[in-house]
C-alpha cells in the first residue's frame, strides 16, 4: 500500500515537472504555494501520524526560516552565508521549541506549541529593527524566480515523501510509532520517548523552515501574517487530517483540495473564503471520529489511559 | 550477588501508605510470586522497580546498582522488563510490529525469530492483526510475547494469569518457565489464586497493606499464622 502511494505521488510530481514550460506564471505561482503548504503538511504529519502529538507550532520554524533569510539578505550578506544562517536559525529555534514543549502531553502539548506561535508572532511585530514590524521585509534575490523555487519545492516534497516512507520501515519509525501506540509501554521497553519525540520534531521543523525560506524567496517579501497567519499555522494541519493522517501521501492531496477550493473562492467570492475554510475545519473536527487513523490519536485520548504513566498502579 | 535487592522501600500516595519498609531479595533464575489482596501494594511495587514511579524512600538494587531515580527506559536497558495488569499494547501496531518494537533494544534479529515467539504464545494466526482488535486473552499473551522478544534478565509479570481460562493459565505458566530457562531470567509475578501460582512459582512473598508478612514455599506460606489471619482466612488455609 505504501509502495502504491509512493508511485502515485511520483506520478503527481512527474506531471508537475513539465508544468512551468507549458503554462502561465500564475499557475506556477499557485502550484508553488501549494507545494509550500504541502511541505508544511507532510512535516506536520511526520510528527502527528507517528507520535500522535498535535504540533500546532509549525509556523514557528517557517517564520524563523523566512525572517532570517529576508533579514540577512537585506543586510547584503552573500547568498551562501544567508542560507547557512537561515538553516542554523531553524535548527536552533527548533531545538529551543523542542526543549520547551517536549515534556508536555495531550492537549497541553497542542496549547504549548500554539503559544510558541503567538510568541514568535509578537516578536515579529515588535522587533522592528530586525523584522520590519508590521511592514515586514521586502527581499530581492538576484536571479530568484518562482520557477527555480518551483523545482526546489517539487524536489523537497518528493524527498520528504520518500523519507517519511523510509522512516516508517526503520527502527526509528518503530520507536516513534510506539509513542503514539502507548508511550508508557514504549518507555518500559527501553525507548527514550523524549529523545525520539525531539528528533522527529526537529526533522519536521527543518523541512518547514526550508519551506519558509523558499516562500520568501519567490514571494519577495515576509510579514508577520505571511509567516504566522492562519494559512501557514492551520491549513497544513487541516490538509493532513482531511483524508486521515495514516496515509503517507494524504497531506499532499489534502493541500491540493484545500488550496484549489480556496483559490476558487478567492477569485470569485473572496469574502466567503475564510467562511468556507472555517466550515471545512468544523466538519473535519465533527467527523474526525469516522477517520480511523484519528480514533487512537493522542488528542482524543489526552491524558487518559495509555499516556498517563502515574494514573495507573 | 542477587539480581534484585530491595531495601527499606516505602511509598505513599498522599496520606495513604502503599508500601512500608519493604525488603525483598531475588536470586537469579527463579520464579517468585507476590500474593496479597487488592490494594496490598503489588502493582505499586512493580511501578517502583520499573521506574514508572519514583519511591519516596529506600533502595532498589539491580545486580548491585541502585536504580532509584532512573528513567524507565534506562532500567529496561539493564534487562528489566515488565508486563502490565491491564495489557498495554502499542495500539497502532499489528501483533508482529508490537513484538518487533519490543525486540529493538536487545535485537532479537530476524523476523523468523519473532514469528517463533508468536507461535509459542499461540499468536501465530494473529501476526498481522491490529493489537487494538485482539481478544483479552490474546492481549495477555501479547504482553508475554513482547517481553520474550526483549530477552529479560528480570521479568516483572503483573497478574499474568488474571482473566485467563485454566488451559490458558497453563500455557502462560509454561511461557514463564520458558522465559526463565531460555534467558536464565528471574521472574517476579503477582496474582491472587495461590493454586495457579503454585504451579509456576517456587517461592512466595505475601504482601499485606504494604508490608511483607511472610515468605517461603507455598506450604510454609499457607501455614504461616500471620498469613492465615490476614489474607487466606482461617477457614481457607488448608484448601
Amino acid at each position: 500500500m505504501q509502495v502504491r502511494e509512493i508511485i502515485l505521488s511520483t506520478i503527481v510530481l512527474a506531471t508537475m515537472l513539465p508544468l512551468p514550460f507549458l503554462s502561465s506564471s500564475y499557475i506556477v505561482f499557485l502550484m508553488s504555494g501549494i507545494m509550500v503548504l504541502a511541505l508544511c503538511s507532510l512535516s506536520f504529519n511526520l510528527v502527528y501520524a507517528n507520535t500522535g502529538y498535535l504540533n500546532l507550532g509549525n509556523s514557528v520554524p517557517f517564520g524563523v526560516g523566512a525572517y532570517t533569510f529576508a533579514s540577512t539578505l537585506s543586510y547584503d550578506w552573500p547568498l551562501p552565508l544567508v542560507l547557512v544562517a537561515s538553516l542554523s536559525a531553524i535548527l536552533i529555534s527548533g531545538a529551543l521549541s523542542g526543549i520547551f514543549i517536549i515534556r508536555l502531553k495531550g492537549a497541553y502539548y497542542a496549547i504549548g506549541t500554539l503559544a510558541l506561535v503567538l510568541f514568535a508572532q509578537a516578536l515579529a511585530y515588535n522587533l522592528g529593527w530586525l523584522t520590519g514590524g508590521y511592514q515586514g521585509i521586502i527581499v530581492n534575490v538576484a536571479g530568484g524566480s518562482v520557477y527555480s523555487a518551483y523545482f526546489i519545492l517539487a524536489f523537497l516534497n518528493t524527498l520528504l515523501l520518500l523519507l517519511t516512507s523510509a522512516i516508517r520501515k526503520s527502527s526509528f519509525g518503530y520507536r516513534i510509532r510506539s509513542i503514539k501506540g502507548n508511550e508508557l509501554a514504549a518507555r518500559t521497553f527501553g525507548i527514550n520517548t523524549t529523545t525520539n519525540k525531539f528528533m522527529v520534531l526537529l526533522v519536521s521543523s527543518v523541512f518547514v523552515g526550508i519551506a519558509g525560506i523558499l516562500s520568501t524567496f519567490y514571494n519577495g517579501f515576509v510579514t508577520p501574517e505571511s509567516s504566522f497567519g492562519i494559512s501557514i499555522t492551520f491549513l497544513p494541519i487541516i490538509a493532513a487530517i482531511l483524508l486521515g493522517s495514516s496515509s503517507i501521501a494524504g497531506p499532499l492531496i489534502g493541500v491540493l483540495i484545500i488550496t484549489l477550493a480556496s483559490e476558487i473562492f478567492v477569485t470569485t467570492t473572496p469574502q466567503l473564503t475564510h467562511l468556507v475554510l472555517g466550515i471545512l475545519l468544523i466538519l473535519v473536527a465533527l467527523y474526525q471520529k469516522n477517520i480511523p487513523s484519528l480514533r487512537n490519536s493522542r488528542l482524543l485520548k489526552g491524558k487518559l489511559g495509555v499516556s498517563g504513566a502515574n494514573s495507573k498502579n | 550477588m542477587q539480581i534484585l535487592r530491595i531495601e527499606n522501600l516505602s511509598h505513599a500516595f498522599g496520606q495513604l501508605k502503599v508500601l512500608e519498609d519493604v525488603n525483598i531479595d531475588l536470586d537469579h533464575g527463579k520464579i517468585t510470586a507476590i500474593i496479597g489482596p487488592n490494594g496490598s501494594g503489588k502493582s505499586t511495587l512493580f511501578n517502583l522497580i520499573s521506574g514508572v514511579l519514583r519511591p519516596q524512600k529506600g533502595k532498589i538494587r539491580l545486580n548491585g546498582t541502585d536504580v532509584v531515580g532512573m528513567e524507565p527506559y534506562i532500567i529496561a536497558r539493564r534487562g528489566i522488563f515488565r508486563t502490565f495488569q491491564d495489557p498495554q499494547p502499542f495500539y497502532n501496531m499489528s501483533v508482529l510490529e508490537n513484538v518487533k518494537t519490543a525486540s529493538l533494544l536487545n535485537g532479537t534479529a530476524s523476523g523468523e525469530g519473532l514469528l517463533d515467539i508468536l507461535a509459542l504464545c499461540n499468536l501465530e494466526n494473529e501476526a498481522n492483526t491490529d493489537a487494538a482488535d485482539l481478544s483479552f486473552a490474546n492481549l495477555r499473551f501479547l504482553e508475554l510475547a513482547r517481553v520474550m522478544a526483549a530477552k529479560p534478565k528480570l521479568l516483572l509479570a503483573d497478574e499474568p494469569f488474571s482473566g485467563l481460562s485454566t488451559s490458558e493459565i497453563k500455557l502462560a505458566s509454561d511461557l514463564l518457565a520458558k522465559i526463565r530457562d531460555q534467558f536464565k531470567a528471574s521472574i517476579l509475578m503477582t496474582g491472587h489464586l495461590v493454586g495457579h501460582l503454585a504451579n509456576a512459582a517456587q517461592d512466595f512473598i505475601v504482601l499485606h497493606r504494604g508490608k511483607v508478612i511472610a515468605r517461603g514455599s507455598v506450604d510454609q506460606v499457607r501455614k504461616d499464622p500471620a498469613v492465615q489471619e490476614t489474607y487466606l482466612g482461617k477457614d481457607n488455609a488448608e484448601d
